[in-house]
């Protein structure tokens, strides 16, 4: 095994067709990559698509890959994003603007009381409405480090931006995260 | 590490340590084992966005999802594969090669058949005739040296 890729000893496997091999990624990384399609597209059957897209892009580019440079997994998150934007991109809403407090719509149901606002459930669908009001980059920095738990250089160098922006991203991100949560009534600013 | 980058750092990752820069980790615990009131409150601000952070969880996959993706996966390519010699040797090939061999046996048992009778003057007379016909090459050099 690879040390520093988990990933790599399965891709020759893989190019070959060796099923074991197959399902073996599918079970390390699907459940991953449909988080960070639904996270980043806010949308389960887009992002069910693209897994299915990155999986595709696996197979094909097996029989090619070369250990010693990107770690498969960074390079999985890569196409998946990719796909992710190529997505956002047909939105009539894209935009790449910062989140401002006018911008911010109704999140869930004014009528409910503080109590209902506060049940778990729904709270996880304000969570979900939130990330998906706030900027693209904020949303991509904010997914990668705390939800797809990678590193901040991994997270950096997958953005294509420096540590120091990335952290500048992750601040304004939560900044606005605790500005729309609090408007809802869901958290005390 | 000193309070103001702490604060900021905790703006950016949020509490969960494991989830900062490993470099800043330990420097992080020891100055929240100092137990500073502003290190205290920048903490207390972070762990609720975290907690609701967390509280966004997904369903689980579908079996139907990950078996069409399974089935879009390349399958085994049996003919890059390089048989064996016993795998390439089918009964095709050993009957090809045991006929070829059979019919050189035959005409090698033939042929050492007739040299068995001819040697032992039992040739019929037109198989002699076969030993006449080498003779008419000196027939021929014969009628040369007539027109000379």
């Amino acid at each position: 095994m690879n040390e520093l890729d988990p990933d790599a000893e399965l891709l020759p496997r893989i190019a070959r067709g060796d099923q074991s091999a197959i399902q073996e990624i599918v079970v390390k990384k699907l459940s991953r990559l449909l988080a960070l399609g639904m996270r980043m597209l806010n949308d389960r059957g887009e992002a069910e698509d693209v897994a299915q897209e990155t999986f595709l892009r696996v197979w094909k580019h097996a029989e090619y890959w070369q250990s010693g440079g990107a770690k498969f997994d960074t390079w999985l998150h890569k196409v998946a994003l990719n796909l992710c934007y190529d997505r956002l991109r047909t939105r009539k809403d894209y935009s790449d603007k910062d989140y401002s407090d006018e911008d911010a719509p109704e999140l869930i149901d004014p009528t409910l009381t503080p109590e209902q606002r506060l049940d778990k459930s729904q709270q996880g669908d304000v969570i979900s409405a939130a990330l998906a009001i706030l900027p693209n980059r904020q949303r991509e920095a904010l997914v990668l480090q705390y939800y797809q738990e990678l590193s901040n250089i991994e997270a950096a160098d997958l953005m294509g931006v420096s540590v120091d922006a990335l952290e500048s991203l992750l601040s304004r991100a939560r900044r606005n995260m605790r500005a729309l949560l609090a408007e809802q009534g869901v958290h005390k600013a | 590490m000193n309070i103001e980058q702490f604060i900021k750092l905790t703006d950016a990752y949020g509490v969960t340590i494991k989830h900062w820069p490993e470099i800043y980790q330990q420097q992080a615990q020891e100055l929240i084992a100092l137990n500073l009131s502003e290190v205290n409150e920048a903490i207390k601000q972070a762990r609720i966005l975290d907690e609701m952070f967390s509280s966004h969880t997904l369903a689980p996959v579908e079996r139907t999802l990950f078996d069409s993706i399974v089935a879009s996966a390349p399958k085994a390519d049996n003919s890059r594969v390089k048989p064996s010699f016993w795998q390439q040797w089918n009964i095709k090939s050993w009957l090809g090669v045991s006929s070829f061999i059979g019919t050189g046996l035959a005409g090698a048992i033939a042929g050492a058949f007739f040299v068995s009778i001819w040697t032992s003057g039992l040739l019929p007379e037109s198989i002699d005739g076969v030993s006449e016909s080498s003779g008419a090459m000196g027939q021929y050099v014969d009628i040369g040296q007539e027109w000379s």
